[in-house]
């Protein structure tokens, strides 16, 4: 009877589990076909005592309300539902899970629902709870809480939520926790480096050059960038650290041009220091170490994988700008490119399976998604205008590119499924040439 | 025996002249004759707006340190010249000459008979003022990605300069720089501005 009684505990326990781990919301969202979840975020609650209420910090909350809302459209994997249109009202009784009738968001088909609460501690300190509900099950899937008192924490709480969210959701956060770099053309005809979240939060200057910056290229720990610098008749590399300084490399050539870094930290380069462009790999002193690709033709444009096994790149040799990969094990060379005739700005994924590039056609330059395993090649933005210089995110699943669909050159943000482009804040005038960290903020 | 010796060294001598006479004329590359020149320029204070000079700091290859040196030596150098120069003056329709532009097919860097002619009477200027140097210029349309168009440039310049080389002007005379797309000629998206955008300008040097 004694065994008979722990057989049966064991099963429903292990019954139990199981339910429970297959209950647990979660999305690959690398594989095709993945279903979009509806959330909802109710307005933030004051958790009182209303003496500690004031207008300054009910603004502050609304602040990080506002970019909560903003991060949440950016997930394409998310269906952002309004609360004020659901059937039956918003209300809701407190924000802990005994204080929702969660009947009411199941029948509206919400599958999260967010609450958040605030009140004011001690000195000017505001402490935000956010709690994800699973709706369906019901229950809490993430609760996390945060002391803010000034705009910047609103920003960073937001995405330090979003990125745990994401995390539990799909397995990545990368989004949340990168930054991007990029140019912008100044009112004074300059080009200068600017870096931001994805989001274009936390919008920086990081350069105050006379000239023209071109081509950004952040290292593997998104600790330095490299550039070109068109000043004076002459092209140079320079490369931004984090401390704020930046380094003039010395290397022969004329026309330097789209650096980019290895996984290891070292520097390739186009340069025609032999005549033409070709591309070169330079040692930890910035002094040429040998040619990776050389030809007759322009080869330029070089981006790498996180094993520094593959390489992309753009080539001339056949008459027109096509997209190469080189694999540095077999040393083999493949072309990749068979749409159209024009294609330029090639980025590989950091796990080596997918080229991002863009290709021109008859109505502008769209972005171009190429399986590397299958060799499919398939047009992923539509414009109108040019769409250009896609690179990937530290996912792989988010692409950043430049288009100017709107008149002027902005950053937009898709992803490998070519979903409806966001538009990146980065304020006002063209900004272009993105390049995107592969490591956390 | 004296003189069968004499006659020996002085036939070997001119068999020597005649080798290195004869060999062929070899095209210097641009970053043949501009390498030590590159290797000796830096990242001066100029080139960064004035509010934001402090960003750069230390090292031997860094700004701030090569900045002072430079700045120095520039103003012994214009001092001189203001002493003793006269500064020539190219004769207006020559200057005209040389600042013709040169024509490019889209994402082409191939001379056409118009753009050799063109460069034919630059060459027959810079042979007859020889003090007078060039910076070639690549442009391209915007029709083309920013780094492609980069590279394309730079094949654009450097094609003029060859062809100017072979024309017998001396390298050193030259120098190229690509602009990619940045310095539009004329702003307008069209196939008429795009023409006139993908191009080659000559700027004199004094």
């Amino acid at each position: 009877m004694k065994k008979i009684y722990i057989i049966t505990l064991v099963f429903v326990l292990q019954f139990n589990i199981a339910y429970s781990q297959k209950n647990i919301l979660h999305l690959n969202i690398l594989e095709p076909g993945q279903p979009q979840l509806n959330i909802t975020v109710i307005p933030p609650i004051f958790l009182g005592p209303q003496k500690n209420y004031d207008n300054s910090s009910k603004e502050l909350v609304d602040k990080f309300y506002q970019i909560f809302l903003n991060n949440l459209s950016y997930l394409p994997f998310l269906n952002l539902i309004n609360p004020d249109e659901l059937v039956g009202g918003k209300k809701i009784n407190g924000v802990t899970l005994r204080d929702i009738d969660f009947k009411k968001f199941a029948l509206n088909k919400i599958d999260f629902l967010v609450t958040i609460g605030w009140k004011r501690i001690e000195k000017q300190n505001i402490k935000i709870e956010i709690r994800t509900f699973d709706v369906y099950t019901p229950s809490l899937y993430l609760g996390r809480g945060y002391i803010i008192n000034k705009v910047v924490h609103t920003y960073l709480a937001a995405n330090k939520f979003c990125a745990r969210f994401m995390k539990k959701l799909t397995g990545k956060s990368g989004f949340f926790q990168s930054k991007i770099a990029f140019v912008k053309r100044l009112k004074d005809g300059s080009k200068n480096l600017f870096i931001s979240t994805p989001q274009g939060y936390l919008l920086k200057q990081i350069t105050f050059l006379k000239g023209i910056v071109l081509s950004p290229a952040w290292s593997w720990d998104g600790k330095k960038l490299a550039f070109t610098y068109l000043s004076n008749n002459q092209h140079k590399l320079l490369i931004w650290s984090v401390d704020g300084t930046i380094k003039n490399i010395f290397i022969p050539g004329n026309t330097i041009i789209t650096p980019s870094f290895t996984p290891n930290g070292e520097i390739v380069v186009s340069s025609d220091m032999k005549g033409n462009p070709d591309i070169f790999l330079l040692d930890e002193k910035f002094k040429v170490k040998k040619a990776l690709i050389s030809s007759w033709a322009i080869d330029i444009s070089p981006s790498f994988d996180k094993n520094g096994d593959k390489m992309t790149y753009v080539s001339s040799i056949y008459g027109n700008p096509n997209i190469f990969l080189y694999d540095f094990k077999n040393k083999k060379t493949v072309r990749v490119s068979y749409i159209g005739k024009y294609n330029t700005n090639p980025c590989i994924s950091s796990d080596g399976n997918y080229i991002v590039y863009s290709t021109l056609t008859e109505k502008g330059h769209r972005i171009v998604l190429a399986d590397l395993k299958t060799l499919e090649e398939k047009i992923i933005t539509n414009g109108p205008g040019n769409d250009e210089h896609p690179v990937f995110g530290p996912d792989n699943y988010f692409i950043a590119f430049t288009s100017n669909r709107s008149g002027t050159y902005k950053i937009y943000i898709t992803t490998k499924d070519g979903t409806k482009p966001m538009l990146v804040n980065t304020g006002e005038g063209e900004a272009t040439s993105v390049a995107w960290s592969k490591t956390p903020f | 025996m004296l003189r069968k010796l004499f006659l020996q060294v002085i036939t070997v001598l001119f068999v020597g002249f005649l080798i290195v006479g004869c060999a062929k004329k070899k095209i210097p590359t641009y970053s043949q004759t501009k390498i030590k020149e590159a290797q000796s320029s830096a990242l001066t204070q100029e080139d960064l707006t004035k509010n934001k000079t402090s960003n750069i700091k230390g090292g031997a290859e860094e700004v701030g340190n090569v900045n002072e040196y430079t700045v120095k030596i520039e103003g012994v150098k214009s001092e001189n010249l203001n002493k003793e120069s006269k500064k020539f003056v190219l004769p207006e329709d020559a200057q005209k000459e040389i600042k013709k532009r040169i024509h490019f097919a889209f994402d082409s860097y191939e001379l056409n008979d118009e753009a050799k002619e063109i460069l034919k009477k630059k060459a027959e200027i810079l042979l007859k003022y020889p003090s007078i140097k060039l910076v070639i210029e690549g442009h391209c349309d915007e029709r083309g990605t920013e780094e492609y168009n980069l590279a394309l440039g730079e094949r654009r310049a450097r094609a003029a300069y060859e062809y100017l080389i072979m024309l017998g002007i001396e390298a050193d005379r030259l120098s190229i720089v690509s602009y990619g797309e940045e310095r539009p000629l004329d702003p307008r998206h069209n196939e008429e501005a795009w023409a006139k955008n993908r191009r080659d300008e000559f700027k004199i040097v004094n």
